[in-house]
């Protein structure tokens, strides 16, 4: 019986990240911005094993007003490394719930009882002026259920090769 | 045809493109100035402790920083003198001897050759043959690590020279005077483009309100105040040094803006709470106004720029290829919660992802397709040319800080190097 249901809360999640990502790709990033709670998180560490947001130099640590501000940058035609901007396409596998412990590690906060910490491996293509790369990423959510659906807590996005020299990534993961 | 002369691709007030465009240039500028000048390496602190290392550049040649268990910090060529392999393949750590993997030859920290496995079949006198390639001098001033490849480069503080000192001094004694060290992370980007593009802009006081126009209105939107950067303001200069060295000085004094800008951080109600307590109520803005930096932007030719908080190096890769490193300074005297707000202050604008350093890299991108032209052919550097005063005995020019004074001194520099050679 708790398979079934654990199942269930799977591929609910599931669904609710597929869909997230539909958002960004499609370039709907108002109503992307909407998906996030009031007290979230959406974070690029550069490594992986890095437990505490603030410990450490992070190539984004945005709370909801800055990720206001990124995506109304983004769209202001000023932001000129994204003017023409990118086109992304974000397909995500592996989507997992993860146990406590572990989720702990990765959550960069506390997770509260009744949220869902689901980690899953991306692979995103991008394309902008003619040139097409691709980023790969673990990324990880902590969901929050609202009546029959969820908001997002935490978005961890860490690129594989954070660490390394990179591009510029104004485009949103 | 032969190739064009220094003078031919640099006047007094613009460039040619070939210099961002053409392979032999970037060769000789590997030769004659990477290899001549001082290039800076690291701050002191990333290499602390007996054996701490990192690997770094010198132009293109790979180079090891690292201090011998005697203390002293040196500088080898991270190659084996073998067969050519890499002896230190980590970015940074802590070795008591270097081993090439391929056949076993150990070197100790200091670059002495200790072990060849079955020395029999060697000369025996291969151990004081063929240690690893030390760079002849490695100096520092304040905590900042140059080394060089040229065993007759002038003493480091001769190279800097009073007047560029005295910027790089005002940038480490930004934060209330206390002692700076180097954040384990940096942000590294790998840019399109020759690194001459970073050299310019990173002393260019013309650009910030017109590239970074969207950072300014985030800023005016969240803090209900409209400052921009002060170009223009007849106050803030632009100067330059001897050897290409270079500083712009926007001169703003008050500190409010910028306070209101911390206050915006992720968190920083509470942050900021705990450094009034800790720092009381008359400290308190000096401390927070240094959140952001020391307000100026210093330049030592050829790699180095210190910006913000924090130390930029430029390692170039090849002639349309480069790769910019910002390590964020940090202050371990000053309260915890400064050095966390310094780190999200520094996130905000800095690194592949925040909201002001990757629209520079735009603008290099698009100068790089830009360059495809031939028509014209030459960028122009002519702001405020001829109306420059001097100061310090003449040793530093004086502009407005939209003046492309910087720029001017940097290309001075650049075609001393490289000349040399011509006229030997």
């Amino acid at each position: 019986m708790t398979t079934v249901l654990s199942e269930d809360l799977t591929a609910r999640c599931a669904r609710f990240v597929y869909a997230e990502a539909e958002l960004l790709d499609e370039r709907r990033l108002d109503e992307w911005t909407n998906l996030f709670a009031e007290d979230a998180l959406y974070w690029l560490p550069m490594n992986p094993e890095q437990a505490d947001p603030g410990d450490g130099l992070n190539l984004v640590l945005d709370d909801l007003p800055r990720l206001r501000d990124r995506v109304s940058r983004l769209t202001s035609g000023l932001a000129f490394s994204e003017e023409p901007h990118s086109r992304t396409s974000h397909l995500i596998g592996n989507v997992r719930l993860l146990p406590g412990e572990q989720a702990g590690r990765l959550a960069g906060r506390p997770v509260a009882g009744g949220e869902h910490v689901v980690a899953a491996r991306c692979v995103v293509g991008r394309s902008r002026r003619g040139t097409t790369e691709t980023f790969h990423a673990r990324t990880v959510w902590i969901l929050r259920p609202t009546g029959d659906d969820f908001v997002i807590v935490v978005k961890r996005v860490d690129l594989l090769n954070a660490a390394d020299p990179l591009p510029v990534l104004t485009f949103l993961l | 045809m032969t190739a064009p002369t220094v003078d031919q691709l640099v006047r007094d007030d613009g460039v040619h493109r070939d210099i961002y465009r053409d392979a032999d240039v970037f060769e000789r500028e590997m030769a004659r100035i990477f290899k001549r000048t001082w290039v800076f390496m690291a701050h002191e602190s990333e290499v602390p402790e007996p054996g701490d290392y990192v690997t770094r550049s010198v132009g293109r040649e790979p180079v090891v920083l690292v201090r011998g268990e005697d203390s002293v910090l040196r500088a080898v060529v991270n190659r084996c003198r073998h067969r050519a392999a890499l002896v230190c393949e980590h970015e940074a750590g802590n070795a008591k001897s270097f081993r090439c993997q391929y056949h076993g030859w150990t070197y100790r920290n200091d670059g002495r050759l200790i072990g060849v496995p079955h020395p029999e079949r060697q000369s025996e006198d291969v151990r004081e043959r063929l240690g690893l390639v030390r760079l002849p001098r490695v100096e520092s001033y304040r905590g900042l690590v140059f080394a060089s490849f040229n065993p007759d480069v002038p003493d480091l503080a001769e190279h800097l020279g009073p007047a560029a000192r005295g910027y790089v001094d005002r940038f480490l004694d930004h934060c209330m005077g206390l002692p700076l060290v180097a954040h384990r992370q940096a942000h590294r980007i790998a840019m399109r483009g020759n690194w001459k593009l970073q050299v310019e802009n990173g002393l260019d006081g013309y650009h910030a309100g017109f590239t970074h126009r969207s950072f300014f209105d985030v800023m005016r939107r969240r803090t209900g105040a409209s400052v921009r950067y002060a170009s223009g303001l007849p106050t803030a200069t632009a100067r330059a040094f001897r050897n290409g060295h270079a500083a712009i000085d926007p001169e703003t004094k008050s500190r409010k803006p910028l306070i209101q800008r911390v206050s915006t951080l992720p968190g920083a109600e509470e942050k900021l709470e705990a450094v009034r307590a800790q720092v009381g109520d008359d400290k308190y803005d000096e401390f927070v106004g240094g959140v952001t930096g020391a307000g100026i932007n210093v330049g030592i030719f050829p790699n180095l720029q210190l910006i913000g908080i924090h130390i930029r190096r430029i390692e170039p890769v090849s002639v349309d290829r480069t790769v910019v490193s910002v390590r964020p300074l940090l202050a371990p005297d000053a309260p915890e919660e400064l050095n966390w707000l310094r780190l999200r202050y520094h996130e905000l604008f800095y690194g592949p992802a925040g909201f002001g350093q990757p629209d520079d890299f735009e603008m290099f991108d698009r100068v790089e397709n830009g360059l495809d032209d031939t028509e014209d052919g030459w960028l122009r550097f002519e702001r405020g040319n001829g109306a420059e005063d001097r100061l310090d005995e003449g040793e530093t020019a004086l502009g407005n800080v939209t003046d492309e004074t910087p720029q001017r001194g940097q290309y001075r520099q650049w075609r001393a190097l490289m000349a040399e050679d011509e006229r030997a």
